[in-house]
């Protein structure tokens, strides 16, 4: 196990070269320059010069790039060319505040999504069934910012419950988690219900009947972990994207976290900022990828003792 | 729905229904009857007719023109004059909608069969050919699928600047790849059948062997992917077109209706309200009927 | 208490498919004795796994209903069991046993978990005993290191081996009736052989009666005490084992008979087999459903389908053995 994880740690650092190499080009072959961005227009040659000395601009590309690699594996992206702020601090700022937001959504999308998904697989073609799938549906066809707006006007306008925006107490939190988390609360409702389907056709579940075991507990325990493995799939992946930061839902909430970072980067062609965004990015998709690896061992001992047996 | 099951079971015991009632017939006639017993899935066919005739006909179908401005009626409630209001320039909200249509409709078809284009052909390359060709191709595809969606097709809006043509072309590279491995994978079943083998010894040069016998048999796979693909790219349409990088002003898209909506919440909530209607209604008929599709072809994929 | 242990009477089950209805099991009576074993024989698709999981109340529902019928066990009709009633009596008084022993258990449990969840269902044990007595049966079944094996998963374990662990899950709680479903098939030939030895002397030992459900004759004459023959959700013939072999009246059972290679046979002779398939069930011809595949088959045969008549305490559903048939063309 501990050769794996090493194994896919190497290939990490590989992608992120990889990753950071392909934004470092494309910005540099995005027409405009961010120095004359930064200053104004009136600003003459001899202070653009001294500026792009200071930001590291007036070497060759390649040295730029190893400049920058050098930084990063210090954890030092440099400072942020639009706000001057060291881009690791912004990183941290921000990262504190998309944490809370994801922690909270995802607890909400595995609650709803798994009860839905469970319910509506034990009662495939009852009314509830239905109703959770047309439910389920709506969620992951309605725009995430949409539900947000429509939740502001409601429970933060109308019924005047909730803050509409801010990032400071926990209530502030709710709304946003609800818009970010309905999406994901649907389709692992929807994946619920197929990967227990499937599983409930097995034969060891009809074994598991032929035993007496209480029907709760048929679907509990024998059919729910069996069912796991593309629910934690899928899971998974939905952690990765809450962690990088919504920006839909933090644009309709004003809330300043990850995802308000790469925008700017991109939008104020801030590569120092941008490339530290792509860095924790591609990071958290392969510690989310490898988690999720690691759990499929635990939930199936196939997996754990490797394909023994015949 | 629920009935039908218990009539049919008293149906037989009573004696009034045979099986000799029953036709037999071939694959797609089959799979349309299939599909026709879906209600919900003919119900969001019908949806989707709809929705292609009010884009084909917007000009026609809708009241106001989309673009033209009328400041002495500025963000007004529903109205009989304006049946879904007016926004912050006077523009009828419900032309806008209507015209909305068309750029959803569009960008959703052009982005899929961009990336259906890409997508075939580079799975059916990859799984032809195997080997190093493969390896190649299944890497990009791995680099492609691994960052995160909108932030990808952001960065490609980045790059390309936006705009409608430039849309398509950001979705169609986003979403290429879910298609090149479904065919890939479903090539490399086909390429051990008996046909294609004999198709190859008869001396069948790759690109007919391809061409006639390899892609025929993934249309349905494609015909799936593709309705299933075009709700995604109209709800990354919307998404980009809200965060001001898509459709640009003043053309009316929905998503970036909504986000002109959002200073109003408070002054005129229904503003941001109907574009993400037409959003939803949208996105469900298609993803209705996909399943609907997907469950018709293939009777095994059913649940 | 009646001298029957269990007594299934006009049983049918059918399902209701998009493709129209089968009837899987159609109108099926008979008996199981204490202490005996009933052999059930037909080719797949005849129905019999159905009966079987009709017993048990594990017919999919939907599509599949048992529409009509009684199934009584030591004189109470298990039909009319609410669902916790059903459940103790399932692995408790009559238990099963499958066809795939690959997919038959959980493979996220240890086998030694699966044993003792039966137990801890139907008896009062606690863990401790539940595994003593788990390990127990392991041992009873023969698997040689029963104590590893206790905490192994089952992919780790051969074919044969998870058939002895299913047969020592069954039988943990001295079900009075065990029913094996196809419990050799799927299995090599001398593990087959090891298997029914097995399961007839734990018959023997602990005195549960047996239901064998097989296609293959050489099972049934291994182990049953009296034969029941299917044929498309139909009994065909029913009898004694001593009847069936000595006596096969049904023309379908003198086919499946056939079908068993001698040891007698001269490498000249040919295999045997029944010519044609099983009709699909929800195509089934008007008359005898065997009719299309036999032999000797009249017009009459096309016309109707023969009743169950009873010869010197035989039974056999088939034209030949009535008044009608002389007068048939």
């Amino acid at each position: 196990m501990l050769s794996y994880i090493l194994k896919r740690l190497a290939q990490t650092v590989l992608v992120l070269f990889g990753i950071t190499l392909i934004t470092f080009i494309l910005l540099n072959v995005v027409p405009g320059d961010p120095v004359a961005m930064m200053l104004d227009k009136r600003a003459d040659e001899a202070t653009i010069e001294k500026v792009r000395h200071e930001m590291g601009l007036d070497v060759p590309l390649p040295e730029q790039y190893i400049n920058f690699v050098k930084g990063a594996v210090r954890l030092d992206f440099g400072k942020s060319y639009f706000t001057k702020e060291n881009v690791m601090d912004a990183l941290v700022r921000s990262f504190k505040v998309t944490v809370k937001l994801a922690a909270m959504s995802f607890i909400f999308a595995c609650v709803i999504g798994l009860t839905c998904g469970m319910i509506a697989a034990v009662y495939r073609g009852k009314w509830i069934d239905s109703l959770l799938m047309t439910l389920s549906m709506v969620g992951v066809s309605a725009p995430s910012f949409w539900i947000a707006i429509i939740l502001q006007i409601v429970i933060g306008l109308k019924l005047d419950l909730l803050p509409i925006s801010g990032f400071d107490g926990p209530l502030n939190y709710i709304l946003p988690s609800i818009a970010l988390g309905t999406r994901y609360a649907g389709s692992i409702a929807r994946i619920t219900r197929t990967s227990m389907l499937d599983v409930i056709k097995q034969d060891y579940i009809r074994t598991a009947r032929s035993k007496g075991v209480k029907e709760f507990l048929v679907i509990m325990k024998h059919a729910l972990k069996n069912a796991m493995i593309p629910i934690v799939t899928l899971v998974g992946t939905e952690l990765g994207y809450m962690l990088t930061g919504s920006m839909l839902i933090e644009k309709v909430f004003a809330i300043p976290g990850i995802g308000k970072l790469a925008v700017d980067g991109m939008m104020n062609r801030d590569l120092p900022l941008l490339q530290g965004t792509v860095v924790y990015i591609a990071l958290v998709f392969v510690i989310v990828n490898l988690v999720v690896d690691i759990s499929y061992a635990f939930i199936d001992p196939r997996i754990r003792y490797g394909k023994g047996g015949e | 729905m629920f009935n039908k099951q218990k009539k049919f079971e008293e149906a037989v015991l009573s004696g009034e229904y045979s099986n000799d009632d029953i036709e037999y017939s071939s694959y797609y006639k089959d799979s349309f009857k299939r599909l026709k017993k879906n209600r919900m899935a003919m119900v969001c066919a019908i949806v989707i007719i709809l929705l292609v005739i009010i884009a084909v006909f917007a000009p026609v179908l809708a009241p106001y023109d989309p673009d033209v401005q009328d400041y002495a009626n500025i963000l007004k409630s529903p109205t009989k004059a304006h049946l879904l209001g007016t926004d912050e320039y006077g523009r009828d909200i419900l032309s806008r909608i209507i015209y909305g249509t068309r750029v959803s409709l569009s960008v959703g078809l052009l982005a899929q069969a961009l990336a259906t284009v890409i997508g075939v052909t580079l799975g059916a390359l990859a799984a032809y050919y195997g080997g190093w060709v493969d390896t190649v191709i299944s890497r990009i595809t791995e680099i492609f699928a691994a960052f995160p969606d909108l932030i990808f097709a952001m960065g490609i809006m980045f790059v390309i600047g936006p705009g409608i043509k430039n849309i398509f072309i950001a979705l169609g590279l986003l979403t290429w790849v879910r298609t090149a491995r479904m065919i890939r994978g479903q090539i490399l079943q086909l390429k051990e059948k008996e046909y294609v083998e004999a198709a190859k010894a008869s001396g069948a040069t790759a690109f007919h062997t391809i061409t006639k016998h390899l892609i025929p048999n993934c249309i349905s796979t494609v015909i799936v992917l593709v309705t299933l693909g075009i709700p995604n790219a109209i709800m990354y349409e919307a998404s980009l077109s809200f965060l001001g990088l898509g459709i640009q002003p003043p053309t009316a898209s929905w998503g970036s209706m909504i986000s002109s909506a959002q200073p109003f919440i408070s002054y005129l909530p229904t503003y941001s309200i109907f574009p993400g209607i037409a959003i939803m209604i949208t996105v469900i008929a298609f993803n209705i009927f996909g399943d609907g599709l997907r469950d018709a072809l293939d009777p095994k994929m059913k649940n | 208490m009646s001298e029957n242990l269990l007594e299934v009477k006009n049983l049918k089950t059918y399902f209701f498919t998009d493709g129209g209805v089968v009837k899987s099991v159609d109108d099926v009576s008979f008996n199981v004795k204490p202490g005996k074993t009933l052999g059930v024989v037909g080719e797949s698709g005849c129905g019999k796994s159905i009966t079987s999981l009709s017993i048990m109340q594990l017919v999919e529902t939907p599509p599949g209903k048992i529409v009509d019928g009684e199934i009584i066990y030591n004189g109470e009709n298990l039909l009319g069991k609410d669902k916790d009633e059903m459940r103790k009596i399932r692995g408790g008084e009559i238990a099963m046993i499958f066809q795939e022993p690959m997919t038959s258990l959980n493979p996220v449990f240890t086998v030694g978990q699966q044993i003792m969840e039966a137990l801890m269902i139907h008896t009062d044990m606690d863990k401790t005993k539940a595994k003593e007595r788990a390990i127990e049966m392991l041992k009873l079944v023969r698997i040689p290191l029963a104590e590893k094996r206790f905490n192994e998963y089952p992919h780790q374990l051969s074919g044969g081996m998870r058939q002895r662990v299913m047969i020592a899950m069954a039988l943990s709680c001295n079900p009075k009736l065990l029913i094996c479903d196809e419990p050799t098939t799927a299995l090599d030939v001398t593990i087959q052989a090891q298997i029914l030895d097995l399961i007839n002397e734990l018959k023997e030992k602990l005195g549960t009666s047996i239901m064998m459900i097989t296609h293959d004759l050489g099972v049934i004459a291994e182990v049953a005490d009296d034969v029941m023959v299917m044929y498309a959700g139909k009994i065909v013939e029913y009898g004694t084992a001593d009847q069936i072999f000595e006596t096969p009246m049904h023309p379908y059972t003198h086919g499946l008979m056939n079908c068993i290679p001698k040891l007698n046979d001269d490498n000249e002779t040919r295999l045997h087999v029944i010519p044609g398939m099983v009709p699909s069930p929800d195509r089934m011809p008007k008359g005898c459903a065997f009719c299309p595949r036999c032999s000797e088959a009249k017009k009459i045969c096309e016309e109707k389908m023969p009743e169950l008549i009873e010869i010197d305490g035989q039974k056999v559903r088939c034209f030949k053995y009535t008044s009608e048939w002389e007068e048939a063309k």
